[in-house]
């Protein structure tokens, strides 16, 4: 019996000990000022140029700083970063940035305006691949270089005047270049760490002493140099990363966090418990069902604001069905926006009524879709299909989760009442999804573009002709013209002009299905301080505190 | 016995070659590729990369690269987590999933064996039914519904555990029951139907017609051989349990190697993929293995039979 009892002691402790409710990781972190934010995924790497997404722009923000800084609060103020000041000459072709003579690496080498030439080769050399160099043809000559038909770096735009003088030159006047540079391509990334570890063109590391490669470690904990204002502290593979301060950074007295753990989180209920038990501070989303609960009970821990992106649907216009701009025009004017975001998807999102979402007042958005579902069966009829006799069979395709689905299968049930259409819905995974969109071998499919800076062009220049975000099949000169004399206009009224111009002629062509503008709805503990609004989600760590306060009881 | 054992392994590695060439021909024909993202990579930068990680090359040469480089041991990197090694994601994850699914094992085993050995014992009675229909339950709950449940009464209601993460020790005790559980279960079922057989055997008549305790009968003359059937399921189990659960560990947030797997395979992470599955078969067919070795022991008639 002596066993039994003992066990049964244990559990009585346990049960005790358990019963004691522990501080939670909030109140502890909060005092010690690191911020826990949930982050989605895991990033798919730490190297600036291997990276695509906004997981990984999160982290990148902490820990390196471009040429000029976000502001915390407004999306258009731009601060100095490396840079302390600049110029434009040439109407905006060629720019000279003077950076400021105390910015230094996090192992406390000054950093140069040559760092900068170098990040930007690596990021264009063909032999290392980056994932997203798009980012920097706006420098001369960097397409050329990057496709392989320039051999000369020398030629691209971007070089050192002398250490702290940076001259970059571009294909063509760019007004609002401050904003494209608070894009993390345009980061420096620490060459002289990198080529201590590796090759700073290619991916690999040296060759030992039996002649094997591995990968380029400069990204490990231990390893890591960064400019910004935090540096790598720790990275649990899929657990999360951890940054902490630099103390190297120039304006290091005003970062106020003592460092942020970026915690990789996959599940959306998850992170909601999370943040019930206080494990988190700022959460990456909020599932839709929850939205009702906290908007009623918790408005203080909700956030529900714009983000600049679009959900959308493409139209396959190779496909000799949706060759008439009227059977297009029908499915988009049958599509109930109102219903399908204010009851389907709880008012998350906000209904979209053109391409590009509400950004700036100069921009007087073109609103040319509505719901008629009158209208659209007459465009239906005219295109020789009343009540949708005789019109193909299609279907939707969207990659496999739950809430494309349910929005795939409302569509499905509008085009059905008011057009008569039967229409499938095929479903896919990710990888494969994106993969069969690129390949065109689609009829209507799901889609979601979100701003890389905040300009209507970031919309816009993806539906020329040959650009690979196409994958419609859609072109049009004209419009393509519009696009391109939008690059050399100057005034930014003439340009707002051309880009409204663009955006109408598009429009009117009933290429996709708008579906909704995109908001984020997140979760945020009452500690957090210095946490505004952004419409591309990208809140400048530097700027952050946590104060005492905590969690109201929501178990 | 070593001739046996000896000519097992030699199948083992014809396994494990069979597995490698299926797998690294499937996950390179089924449609996507580890480059498809949300947004398009122009054609000459996916030709890049491709170029970097030698997937411009043939196929069938690609094949005996990654055969080549796998008999030295080398499982190349991962595509979708650039610039980590595969065994060094292995490596990692393992000990992990390994932890969680010991844990659970054990729950399995110290909830299901008891009921399910009550169970055959007082057959037809509460004892049997009440147990039984739970087991049936556990059997049918799925682990995405157990877990959260779990996870709201004793994480969020009660304040006891941590909801996710696994940052103390009594951050294992959620994932490990919900997995324990679900497995308990099945304990429970094979563990009652093995005894029912055994019970009903001449020796046990024998036992009990010269007068042994009921408590002697069951643990010294059926239980061993009650338990066989347990056995054998737990070779298998065993190897499917510790390397992890894509829905236990996403649920919560353990890194484990369940995640890889599942993940690796539905990002078209080919490398991942290919060292997963080699390394779950080795696994498999290591323990499936033992399992045999270990009936053999302890069933006498198979040692007979052995050639």
């Amino acid at each position: 019996m002596g066993f039994v009892r003992r066990i049964l002691v244990g559990l009585m402790m346990f049960a005790a000990m358990a019963c004691e409710r522990r501080e939670s990781m909030v109140t502890q972190f909060s005092r010690e000022k690191i911020l826990l934010k949930g982050n989605g995924s895991e990033p798919r790497s730490l190297d600036l140029h291997l990276i695509q997404t906004t997981t990984e722009h999160h982290i990148m923000m902490a820990m390196f700083e471009g040429l000029v800084n976000e502001d915390a609060a407004d999306d258009t103020t731009i601060h100095p970063g490396v840079a302390e000041r600049w110029e434009s000459h040439e109407n905006f072709t060629r720019w000279k940035f003077h950076l400021r003579h105390d910015a230094k690496w996090s192992d406390g080498r000054p950093l140069v305006a040559e760092d900068f030439v170098k990040s930007y080769k690596r990021q264009l050399s063909p032999s290392f691949g980056a994932l997203y160099p798009e980012m920097l043809f706006k420098l001369r000559n960097a397409q050329a270089f990057n496709e392989g038909k320039l051999k000369d770096f020398d030629e691209v735009g971007v070089r050192a005047l002398d250490e702290h003088t940076l001259e970059m030159s571009l294909n063509g006047p760019i007004p609002y270049f401050l904003s494209v540079l608070l894009h993390f391509t345009w980061y420096p990334v620490p060459t002289h760490v990198i080529e201590k570890f590796g090759e700073l063109e290619g991916r690999f590391s040296r060759p030992d002493a039996d002649g094997k490669t591995d990968f380029n470690k400069w990204t490990r904990p231990g390893n890591m140099v960064s400019n910004g204002a935090f540096k790598l502290k720790e990275w649990k593979f899929k657990e999360y990363i951890e940054v902490d301060r630099n103390p190297y950074y120039w304006d290091s007295t005003h970062v106020k966090l003592n460092g942020v753990r970026f915690m990789v989180v996959t599940d959306v209920a998850t992170e909601e418990r999370m943040f019930r038990t206080g494990s988190l501070h700022i959460t990456e989303t909020l599932g839709i069902d929850r939205i009702p609960h906290y908007r009623d009970k918790f408005p203080q821990l909700i956030r529900i604001y714009p983000y600049l992106g679009t959900y959308f649907y493409r139209i396959n216009v190779t496909l000799p069905q949706f060759k008439d701009v009227r059977v297009r025009q029908a499915l988009n004017l049958a599509v109930d926006r109102e219903s399908l975001v204010n009851r389907t998807l709880q008012a998350a999102h906000s209904p979209a009524w053109g391409l590009t979402p509400p950004m700036k007042a100069s921009y007087d958005l073109p609103r040319p879709i509505k719901f008629d579902p009158v209208k659209a069966r007459e465009l239906l009829a005219e295109a020789g299909y009343p009540e949708g006799k005789g019109f193909k069979k299609f279907s939707i395709l969207v990659n496999d989760t739950e809430t494309h689905i349910l929005i795939a299968e409302v569509v499905q049930e509008m085009w059905k009442r008011h057009l008569g259409l039967e229409v499938g819905i095929r479903t896919e995974s990710s990888s494969v999804f994106y993969d069969t969109q690129n390949r065109l071998d689609y009829d209507v499919a799901r889609a979601g573009w979100i701003a890389d800076f905040v300009e209507p062009i970031s919309f816009l220049d993806m539906w020329t002709k040959g650009n690979q975000n196409n994958m419609t099949g859609w072109e049009n000169t004209k419009f393509d013209k519009l696009i391109e004399d939008s690059y050399t206009a100057t005034d930014p009224l003439a340009r707002g002009k051309l880009m409204l111009e663009a955006e109408n002629l598009f429009m009117a062509e009933n290429v996709i299905i708008p579906i909704y503008w995109y908001n984020r709805q997140i979760l945020i503990h009452p500690a957090v301080k210095g946490w505004h609004v952004k419409t591309l989600d990208n809140h400048p760590w530097r700027d952050l505190d946590l104060g005492e306060e905590t969690l109201p009881n929501i178990r | 016995m070593l001739r046996y054992i000896l000519s097992r392994l030699i199948q083992s590695i014809v396994v494990l070659l069979i597995v490698v060439t299926m797998v690294f021909f499937m996950v390179k024909m089924t449609p996507g590729n580890p480059m498809a993202a949300d947004k398009a990579s122009s054609k000459y930068v996916v030709a890049q990369n491709n170029k970097i990680f030698g997937f411009d090359k043939p196929l069938g040469q690609q094949y005996f690269i990654y055969l080549g480089k796998l008999m030295q041991g080398e499982m190349g990197w991962s595509l979708k987590a650039e610039g980590r090694a595969v065994s060094e994601i292995i490596a990692e994850s393992f000990p992990i999933s390994l932890r969680l699914g010991l844990l659970a094992i054990a729950i399995a085993i110290l909830i299901g064996t008891p009921l399910g050995v009550i169970g055959a014992v007082k057959q037809n009675t509460w004892a049997d039914y009440v147990p039984m229909s739970l087991a049936m339950m556990g059997v049918c709950i799925p682990t995405f519904v157990m877990g959260p449940f779990l996870a709201v009464v004793f994480g969020l209601k009660l304040g006891w555990v941590n909801v996710a993460g696994i940052d103390q020790w009594s951050d294992w005790i959620l994932p490990a029951t919900t997995m324990g559980l679900f497995y308990a279960a099945y304990f429970a079922r094979l563990a009652r139907a093995g005894m029912l057989e055994v019970l009903s055997q001449d020796y046990i008549r024998t036992a009990k017609a010269k007068g042994v305790p009921g408590w002697r009968i069951v643990v010294f003359h059926a239980l061993r051989g009650g338990l066989l059937p347990l056995l054998s399921f737990l070779g298998p189990a065993l190897a499917g349990i510790v390397v992890g659960s894509f829905v236990i560990e996403g649920l919560f947030g353990i890194p484990g190697l369940g995640r890889h797997f599942t993940e690796a395979a539905l990002n078209k992470d080919y490398s991942l993929v290919l060292g997963t599955s080699a390394f779950y078969c080795a696994l498999l067919v290591a323990a499936n293995l033992a399992v045999d070795v270990l009936q053999v022991m302890l069933n006498p008639r198979l040692r007979f039979a052995q050639p």
